[in-house]
């Protein structure tokens, strides 16, 4: 009897220090329209979800720990109704130009997640305007964290979608191949993706898929844990170094680099390494381990 | 004096660096191959070869034991383009990785070394990783298989024999037109590509009636090796009546062992599937190759099983097959038998006609003169003590 008084004060005692780690945290996004700029300086028209209401081609990242709960204010800078969805959450908002929407998330459980502008398969998520919403552990707290958001873009189907004409998506070929919106050379000085680390460290990757196409992520030098899964393809506590990502598939990765080095991690449909129709231009990180 | 001393130490250090691997590769790397395809015609391919050879598609199967220390010796003899060798899945150290930028190139004529410790049992690649989406397509790309101790694929999952089915495509289009590198190009440089539309599907490099049937005792564990090394997806399709047991990825056991019918692979990885003993009949698996961007089915192809009772139970484990080539013939066909007994081969019409059942059975192969024949389509049957083991299509010109 006494044993289960204990254990209970323990288990009421770890809730609480559980608690006592929530926050409420309050963010804005902007859905704004602009000009991506690909690896090959070409401009594309091109939606993204940023901090204010200055076009920046890298959709904001939602960050949560368990217990978190967002207050999430998403205002539509565009001259036309658009949506915001985060189906994991069964949201769907509809929101008039100019107007802003606010939400709700509560921070159940680990996962990543997609947040878009329309659903999969139709037109403006496609366009850019995706992003993931990341929740960890709070075991994960400190840990080194890196963002990599795939995206593919058929230029010259954006631009008839820009300019009013219908699209045949059943021969979709995409041109431009990127991670947080860049392609390789960009992501030379993209911090949120290049991972840094050392030996024997806990490296997390956030690895989301919201283009129209699957991915296919291979590791250089290392096997990753698939510590959270969205997807049917890769089992949850697998140890891969190729990670298949259908379209909005996501993936929580821990890396714990067992040796130094400088490695590559790229798209394995070496096709995607492209941009522009050249390669080297498309899905190409760099892992640089000390 | 001092050069002597200097060269005695440069040649202890070499063979000391020899001595310490267990097994070692002598590879050579070509430009010059011409793989034949199951209509005929030919790619101009690049390849990987064991010693002089002409390179086809892929490149030589590695195979090594499970805790040994492997070198590769790599001559480039390409004619053109620096070469690497990435090793694709073994987490080898920055030096070994043959990346370019960070690893080191071996340009023409000359020979460097590659080692790896073979840590982890699984199915990995190797493939060069100089314009990588460039080289390989042209087919410079092969398996490493580190065989597990005791044919123990996953912690109580032993199988009786292996296979190994590497997929890939080619767009002879890129065979025939891209400019290819020539010894001065940078290995950074970029370079544009025309649309990948890839006209051939590929198990091991071989297609339709080219494929080897894989021969195997109907009472034992057949353990799968599927990896793919294309830019398209693959979704294989295991035999009705079968179980099929999802057990590894990527060189690693899977946490959860599954029942599957049919497994996805995207580019660049792998899986190991154990199959319930083959029982008599004949067993085929599919193979779907769906469209890198769209998602469409595009082809597929069939690897088919055949029976073999005189293999040895839990023999080592090897890749037993028939293998017939050329396959389309002009003249001589030749069939290769690598570990199976066959007692009695027949070659027929498309109607059933014998054309041909006095062949003299020696070793593992066997030459038939098919020159006198009309061009057509005509089947190869072998018997193992009066059982029909096997049937592959042969295609005369």
């Amino acid at each position: 009897m006494k044993f289960i008084k204990i254990l209970g004060i323990l288990v009421v005692s770890l809730q609480l220090s559980q608690t006592s780690y929530a926050s409420l945290i309050n963010q804005n996004i902007v859905l704004n329209k602009g000009d991506l700029i690909a690896v090959d300086s070409v401009q594309i028209p091109y939606y993204a979800f940023n901090a204010d209401t200055v076009f920046n081609q890298t959709n904001e990242r939602l960050k949560m720990v368990i217990g978190d709960s967002l207050v999430l204010s998403v205002m539509n800078n565009t001259a036309g109704v658009q949506q915001f969805i985060l189906a994991n959450f069964s949201i769907n908002r509809t929101i008039a130009a100019g107007a802003t929407e606010q939400i709700t998330i509560n921070a159940q459980k680990a996962g990543i997640h997609i947040y878009s502008a329309g659903k999969a398969g139709t037109q403006i998520d496609l366009w850019g305007a995706s992003g993931m919403l990341v929740i960890t552990n709070q075991s994960d707290a400190g840990k080194s964290t890196f963002y990599w958001n795939l995206k593919d873009l058929e230029s010259d189907k954006v631009r008839q979608l820009d300019s009013g004409k219908t699209v045949d998506w059943t021969n979709y070929y995409p041109d431009y191949f990127m991670v947080n919106g860049l392609g390789k050379d960009q992501l030379v000085g993209d911090v949120a993706s290049n991972v840094k680390g050392a030996v024997g460290e806990s490296i997390l990757i956030m690895l989301t898929n919201t283009g129209k196409v699957n991915h296919s992520i291979h590791f250089h030098g290392y096997h990753c844990l698939a510590q959270e899964v969205s997807s049917k393809r890769v089992q949850k506590g697998s140890s891969k170094d190729t990670f298949p990502l259908e379209a909005g598939d996501g993936l929580i990765l821990l890396l714990v680099p067992d040796k130094p080095g400088v490695y590559p991690v790229h798209d394995h449909n070496l096709i995607a390494v492209t941009g522009g129709g050249k390669y080297p231009n498309g899905i190409f990180m760099v892992l640089d381990i000390k | 004096m001092k050069r002597i001393t200097v060269a005695i130490l440069a040649v202890f250090l070499v063979s000391s660096s020899y001595s310490q691997a267990d097994t070692t590769f002598n590879i050579w790397m070509w430009t010059t191959g011409l793989h034949q395809l199951h209509d005929g015609l030919t790619l101009k391919n690049y390849g990987f070869t064991i010693g002089v050879a002409r390179p086809s598609i892929p490149g030589p199967t590695l195979r090594v034991k499970q805790g040994q220390k492997v070198r590769l010796d790599v001559r480039n003899q390409s004619q053109g383009a620096p070469h690497t060798i990435h090793l694709h899945g073994l987490d080898v150290n920055q030096a070994n990785d043959g990346v370019p930028a960070t690893s080191f190139v071996i340009p023409h004529k000359e020979t460097k070394p590659y080692e790896f410790v073979a840590t982890h049992a699984g199915t990995y690649l190797y493939h060069c990783h100089v314009a990588s989406v460039l080289h390989v397509q042209l087919g410079m790309y092969g398996s490493i298989i580190v065989e597990p101790k005791d044919r123990e694929a996953a912690p109580g999952y032993v199988y009786g024999r292996d296979f190994n089915l590497l997929m890939s495509e080619a767009d002879k289009s890129w065979f025939d037109n891209i400019p290819r590198h020539s010894t001065g190009d940078s290995v950074h440089a970029k370079f544009s590509l025309p649309k990948y539309d890839p006209d051939y599907f590929f198990v091991n490099g071989q297609s339709q009636q080219q494929i080897d049937t894989l021969m195997a005792r109907s009472d034992e564990n057949v353990f799968i090796r599927l990896s793919n090394v294309g830019y398209f997806e693959n979704l294989v399709e295991f035999p009705a009546g079968l179980t099929a047991t999802l057990i590894t990825s990527d060189g690693r056991p899977l946490p959860n062992k599954i029942s599957i019918d049919s497994l996805y692979l995207t580019p660049g990885e792998r899986y190991g599937v154990m199959l319930s003993p083959l029982g008599s009949a004949l067993r085929t698996i599919k193979i779907n190759y769906l469209h890198m961007f769209t998602g469409k089915q595009v082809h597929s192809e069939e690897v088919s099983f055949g029976i073999d009772e005189t293999l040895p139970v839990n023999g080592v484990a090897q890749q037993n097959s028939i293998r017939t080539y050329p396959n389309p013939v002009q003249d001589v066909l030749t069939v290769e038998f690598s570990g199976t007994n066959a007692t009695r081969i027949l070659l027929v019409d498309a109607k059933g006609a014998t054309i041909e059942s006095d062949f003299q059975l020696n070793d593992e192969q066997l030459k038939v003169n098919v020159k006198a024949l009309k061009p057509g389509n005509y089947v190869l049957q072998v018997y193992q003590k009066g059982k029909l083991v096997l049937s592959r299509s042969v295609v005369k010109m």
